[in-house]
This record gives C-alpha cells, structure tokens and sequence, in this order.
C-alpha cells in the first residue's frame, strides 16, 4: 500500500459489458434497463472522451480516506484501519431506509468521518449521480440489502 | 481506441510556480536552511516575500521548489503523518528527520505524475545531530551534507563545491548561504526578494532575514 495523494487516472483499456450497471437476470450479459428506465446503455460514451479531471474528482475523498487509513496503519498497526473500516460497514448493516423516502440518516457516518461539525456542499446536495428521481427503486434496494 | 490525451503541462499553465533558490548545509551545532522569497505566474511575481521554508515538526523543516501547489500539500501531507508518529512516540521523544525525508521520498515518488515538487528536508535531532536530505523531482532521496536546489542553483554549483566547509561556525555558515543565494539571485530571473534563514539546533530555532540591500553585491 502506498501514500497516495491524487487519485489515479482510471482509464480502462478493456471493459465488461456489465461494467456500468447491474446485470438483468432475464439478460445476464447486459444491464437490466427495464430496472433502470434508461434505454440501452452506451458504452462508448461511458468510456470514452471523458474529461481529464472527472476521475481525479470522484476518487478524491476516497482516495484522501485510504491514504489515512494507510498512515493509521504504519503508525498504530493493522488493527487501526481493520477497526475502523469495521465500524463504517457495522453503520450499513444496521441502518436501512429506502432510498426513495430519502435513504438513511447520516448522522453515524458523519461523527465517524470526522464531518458532524462542519456543512459542505455535500450536506445541501445530497446524493451525486444516484438522487433525486434517479433512486435505485425499493425493491432493488431490499433485494441487495437482504441478499436475494 | 487511443485513450485520452491530456497534457500535464497544460493543466499546470497558470499554477503559480515556486522558480527558486533553496539550500540546506550542515554546520557544527546543527543546520541551517535558506531560500529566496519570489513566486511567479509566469513572468508576473505572485509574492515577493514568500516563505518558502515550511515546519515539518520542532526542529524540521523543509524548502520548497517547484509548484506551490503541490509543494504546500506535500508538505501538509507530511506534517500531518509526523503528527500522528509523534503521537505515539514516548515523551519528550521528537521524530528523527531520517523519517521526515523518508514520507517525504514516498508521497513524492508514489505520486510522481502528477506531481511537480523538489524538496529539501533539513532537520535537527538529538540522536543525529544536524541532517540534510534532498529529494528531487521524481521522488529519490539523498543524503548530504549540504543541498542546494531550484532554478537559481544551478548557478551557484561551482562556487558552493568550492567554499563549503565541513562543521562551519554558526556565523560563517549564515555568510556562506547569504552569498551563495544572493549569487543564485543575480543570475537567476526567478529568485529575488529576500533571503530567508531558519537555524535549527538542539536549543531550538532560530529566523532569520536579509533584505536586498544587505545582500547585493
């Protein structure tokens, strides 16, 4: 593991056809586009003439996380990032409510991630690309929560 | 498919960029830092009085070059792990510069591509005494009795390579860099300002500064 401050530029040389939306079971080599409501999904324009900045944007929170965790672990031990890791998915367990009537309140995630004292933009636009009328609809939802 | 294209360089147009002269040097009690204070945009200078020696942790700082940018969140990057080390260190236990250097080389090496910053670590520490490391850009790390870096040094090779001297006195290591930068700019466009000095020895540190008419030549 290394320290990484910018996230990678994830430009794939080669895609699954299921890459950028949950297989239908009907149609396994494809998206399920009676789930989604979109059409049929253009992997083209999925992969390429992307702008050269949206990769860097969208891995850079997760990015910053793991290179924390990552000095949490050369300095405390393995145990530090196991541990905390362990408590953000104990959140996601534990707390279900759909999407569609606002999804879970955020209010663990936040003391956990350190974010409960302060307001972004993130806390008045909620969501990114999955929100607003673009929710994975309740039974999709329940479906992958239970495991079915 | 050919992939995208995308030109570092463009994307760095316009970032404000660290042209420099910045040394460290070894002298008996311990080191001393110095560097010039000029930032520029291009040919327009940003800041004029720049403080381009950043604290690492008591007694460890370093001098940036390259991009402000990326020097400053480096050198963020850096100060917060050696928080978090000392942390769990004993009392009154400090961090060796030896591990300052060290983080430094891997965040600069892991993240080479999209990184433009020349680093010189210098520090003081009871175990070692006065320590100087030099990482350029690319991400190696070197360890040497005195660093120089930036545009400006490469001007002042010769004459450095020729007056240094080993375990100076306090004061003739301030003359030593206050020559040695106020060559580096002359010659240089991107170095001007003042001098900066930071001393770092085991009773603590020490700033220093020199403006133009005490300098020039």
């Amino acid at each position: 593991m290394s320290l990484r401050l910018i996230p990678d530029n994830k430009q794939s040389s080669q895609v699954s056809s299921t890459a950028f939306g949950t297989p239908a079971e009907h149609a396994p080599g494809l998206q399920d586009i009676l789930k989604t409501q979109e059409g049929p999904l253009n992997i083209a324009s999925k992969v390429n003439n992307r702008h050269p900045l949206e990769s860097r944007i969208t891995n850079w929170e997760q990015t910053q996380y793991e290179t924390r965790l990552e000095t949490y672990r050369r300095v405390f031990g393995a145990g530090e990032p196991i541990r905390r890791t362990m408590e953000l998915q104990l959140i996601e367990a534990t707390d279900f409510k759909p999407s569609v009537l606002g999804g879970s309140d955020t209010m663990h995630k936040d003391i956990l991630l350190n974010k409960d004292t302060s307001v972004n933009w993130e806390d008045i636009y909620k969501g990114e690309f999955e929100s607003g009328n673009n929710v994975k609809d309740f039974h999709t939802e329940l479906e992958n929560k239970v495991g079915i | 498919m050919n992939g995208i294209k995308v030109d570092i360089n463009h994307l760095k147009k316009g970032e404000v960029n660290l042209g420099t002269s910045i040394m460290a040097v070894n002298f008996k009690d311990g080191v001393i830092l110095g560097a010039d204070s000029r930032t520029t945009t291009g040919s327009y200078i940003a800041n004029r009085v720049t403080d381009k020696l950043t604290q690492i942790h008591d007694t460890i700082y370093c001098c940036r070059s390259g991009s402000a940018a990326d020097t400053q969140a480096v050198a963020d990057m850096v100060k917060y792990h050696l928080q978090i080390y000392s942390a769990q260190l004993p009392p009154n236990e400090k961090p060796t510069t030896q591990i300052a250097a060290n983080v430094f080389q891997e965040i600069c090496y892991n993240n080479k591509e999209h990184l433009t910053a020349g680093i010189i670590c210098a520090g003081y520490d009871a175990k070692n005494g006065g320590s100087v490391y030099s990482i350029p850009i690319g991400g190696s790390i070197h360890k040497q009795e005195y660093a120089i870096a930036g545009s400006g040094s490469t001007f002042i090779y010769g004459w450095c390579n020729e007056n240094y001297k080993p375990q100076m006195e306090k004061d003739d290591c301030v003359q030593f860099i206050k020559t040695a930068l106020s060559e580096a700019i002359k010659w240089d466009g991107s170095s001007g300002g003042v001098i900066r000095m930071v001393i770092l020895t085991k009773s603590g540190v020490e700033r220093l500064i020199f403006y133009p008419e005490e300098y020039q030549k």
